[in-house]
């Protein structure tokens, strides 16, 4: 282990600290959105460094265009639900596709190539018909970008609910993901249904993309599916503790990554996007310094 | 079997290179009028004389702003005899370029540049706001006007008809403008640039344009500057685009400090701007001053509930964790 637990300790009371002050100082629902996506994302983070599929996890937010045009699309066709579910739909399938088929045997890079040229062709395709065969009122580029800024409190009620089910499942999948990732051919032949867990992980990443994007934009997305869990794996050796390290560095860059926003006046996606990166940084510092 | 695919696949991409340069539109003995956003559309129709053409780049419904020439298009331009442009969209730059260095024959107005617009600037940038320009209705009437000399100029036969095309049209907003609600005294926070044109239209005086610029996220003073504004004055309407990012936030944000809000169509959408002003005036006439005081304090959800909420998820989240990490 390369730091003790009080690193966690003073960490924890950092994103405590600042929370309060936050809680105080912006209005509430800014808080919400970015300490949910913070949880969520900072559980989901190692299991995708775990799983080595951070080429599937970066492509996961540029594929959600997709899933959106889509969405509206297939809404707009048959009526039934409503945008934002098949949006959802579509880009579980999507992942789960290009996830299995990886499982499969297939190289990742070819696979990620022909689901990047699909989806972005997709992309095209469907964001033409959307804008122009139906003719409606859909700001597609706002939609993409995002802005944690606009959330309304149902959008904070909403995301509470996708955070909870994602950071339950991800705690208790977490374990066979390191497994799968370390020892993939002991972990074939100990569980049975190991088509499932890949099921359940890869939708668990489809969601946190798709439904995501509205409210933090892929920008954000980019940076916090990927660097928590480097950053962690800059800090700790053990996996348990990378988990817990992801989780609240990733809150701790969002808190004060919206403070320094306020304080600047730019927009959080930015400010964010730089203190996680000058956090990445710290650790990569922090790792040279006690390896030597 | 491989020559046979080679050659195959050489026709195809051949095919293909020639059927990008296939004319798209063709203007009989007329003019062909060329106009690049979609709200320019039907007005110019309006305009024009039996054998002329018009043609929209940008069809409705999609963002001028993201949208780049296709060869065809340079085609089209290059043979149009006039060209009505905004002069703001990266595509028009390249169009006024085109018209620079002496690659277009035809005439080119550019909206911004014609005497006598009135151009307004964003209220917290002090930048020129391009976006709209034609909502405020006497640059309208200058725009028809300009476009009318021209097509006098470009085809004399038919003056007399552009003449009266361009009177009737001008009639129509005079009746418009008499009819149409104003909101004198009251002020306003809208959220797109173009927005501000409609809004001075309605005798608003615009304090706040939420975003900066189209496709800009907004920032925390931006937000904080638009609730200050919305919760001290007596008289503001909040004015929205349906479907754009902050209409759900400066809906709740109406509501909770008990201001007028207006859900307006976004002019993209349109293939008129008299269309659009109309729907604007239509949707004006329709909103009732007695719903504002209902709108106070109906929000669904509660703050301290929202607090609730997110701290249950932050519990539970340390209580799994902890006990998955005791587990081991």
């Amino acid at each position: 282990m390369l730091i003790s637990s009080r690193l966690m300790v003073v960490l924890a009371l950092v994103a405590i600290l600042t929370s309060l002050y936050t809680y105080f100082a912006v209005p509430f629902e800014w808080l919400a959105i970015l300490i949910l996506t913070a949880l969520l994302y900072g559980v989901l983070s190692p299991s995708i460094a775990a799983r080595r599929l951070f080429f599937l996890a970066t492509e996961a937010p540029h594929m959600s265009l997709f899933a959106i045009a889509l969405g509206i699309l297939i809404y707009r066709t048959i009526f039934m639900f409503n945008e934002f579910v098949w949006a959802v739909i579509v880009g579980v399938i999507l992942v789960n596709g290009v996830g299995h088929i990886i499982d499969l045997g297939v190289d990742p890079d070819v696979a990620t190539s022909v689901f990047v040229s699909f989806s972005a062709a997709g992309s095209v395709m469907a964001t033409y018909y959307v804008l122009s065969k139906y003719s409606i009122q859909y700001n597609l580029w706002a939609v993409i970008l995002g802005d944690p800024l606009l959330a309304t409190q149902q959008d904070v009620l909403t995301l509470a609910v996708i955070a909870l089910a994602v950071v339950i499942l991800g705690v208790l999948l977490y374990d066979v993901n390191v497994y799968m990732g370390s020892d993939f051919d002991h972990v074939k032949l100990s569980l049975s249904k190991l088509w499932l867990y890949d099921t359940v992980f890869y939708t668990m990443l489809a969601i946190a993309s798709v439904a995501l994007l509205r409210f933090v934009g892929f920008i954000l997305e980019h940076v916090l599916l990927s660097l928590p869990a480097v950053i962690a794996s800059n800090m700790v050796s053990s996996s348990r503790e990378a988990m817990l390290v992801s989780v609240l560095s990733s809150i701790n860059s969002s808190i004060i990554g919206l403070i320094v926003a306020v304080k600047l006046n730019i927009a959080p996606a930015a400010s964010i996007g730089f203190i996680t990166l000058v956090l990445y940084i710290v650790s990569l510092v922090m790792r040279r310094w006690v390896y030597g | 079997m491989r020559r046979t695919l080679v050659v195959l696949f050489t026709v195809v991409l051949l095919l293909l290179q020639i059927a990008v340069y296939i004319p798209v539109a063709s203007s009989g003995n007329g003019l062909t009028i060329v106009v690049t956003f979609p709200f320019l559309y039907e007005d110019i129709d309006e305009l024009v004389c039996k054998g002329d053409a018009v043609v929209n780049l940008v069809k409705p419904g999609m963002d001028p702003h993201e949208y780049l020439l296709t060869p065809s298009d340079i085609d089209l331009i290059k043979r149009a005899d006039l060209i009505i442009s905004t002069g703001h969209a990266p595509f028009e730059t390249r169009i006024r370029e085109l018209a620079e260095s002496g690659q277009i024959h035809g005439k080119l107005i550019e909206l911004p540049s014609i005497s006598g617009v009135t151009i307004l600037r964003h209220p917290q940038t002090n930048v020129t706001n391009y976006h709209g320009i034609q909502f405020y209705s006497r640059n309208y009437e200058l725009l028809i006007e300009d476009v009318e000399h021209a097509l006098e100029m470009l085809r004399p036969e038919c003056a007399s008809v552009y003449r009266a095309s361009a009177e009737k049209l001008l009639q129509d907003l005079a009746a418009l403008n008499s009819s149409v609600r104003r909101f004198s005294g009251w002020l306003a926070v809208v959220d797109l640039p173009p927005l501000q044109y409609v809004a001075v239209w309605l005798g608003l005086d615009v304090k706040q344009v939420l975003a900066r610029e189209e496709d800009v996220p907004i920032t925390p003073q931006d937000y904080t500057n638009a609730e200050s504004i919305i919760s001290s004055a007596k008289h503001v309407v909040v004015i929205a685009t349906i479907g754009s990012a902050a209409e759900d936030k400066l809906r709740d944000m109406a509501r909770r400090h008990g201001a007028l809000f207006i859900a307006l169509p976004n002019p993209l959408t349109y293939n008129g701007s008299l269309e659009y002003l109309r729907t604007v005036a239509q949707i004006v006439s329709n909103v009732s001053l007695a719903t504002v005081t209902q709108q106070a304090g109906g929000s669904s959800v509660s703050t301290p509930m929202l607090v609730g909420v997110v701290l249950f998820v932050i519990a539970v989240s340390i209580i799994m964790m902890y006990l998955w990490f005791k587990r081991r």
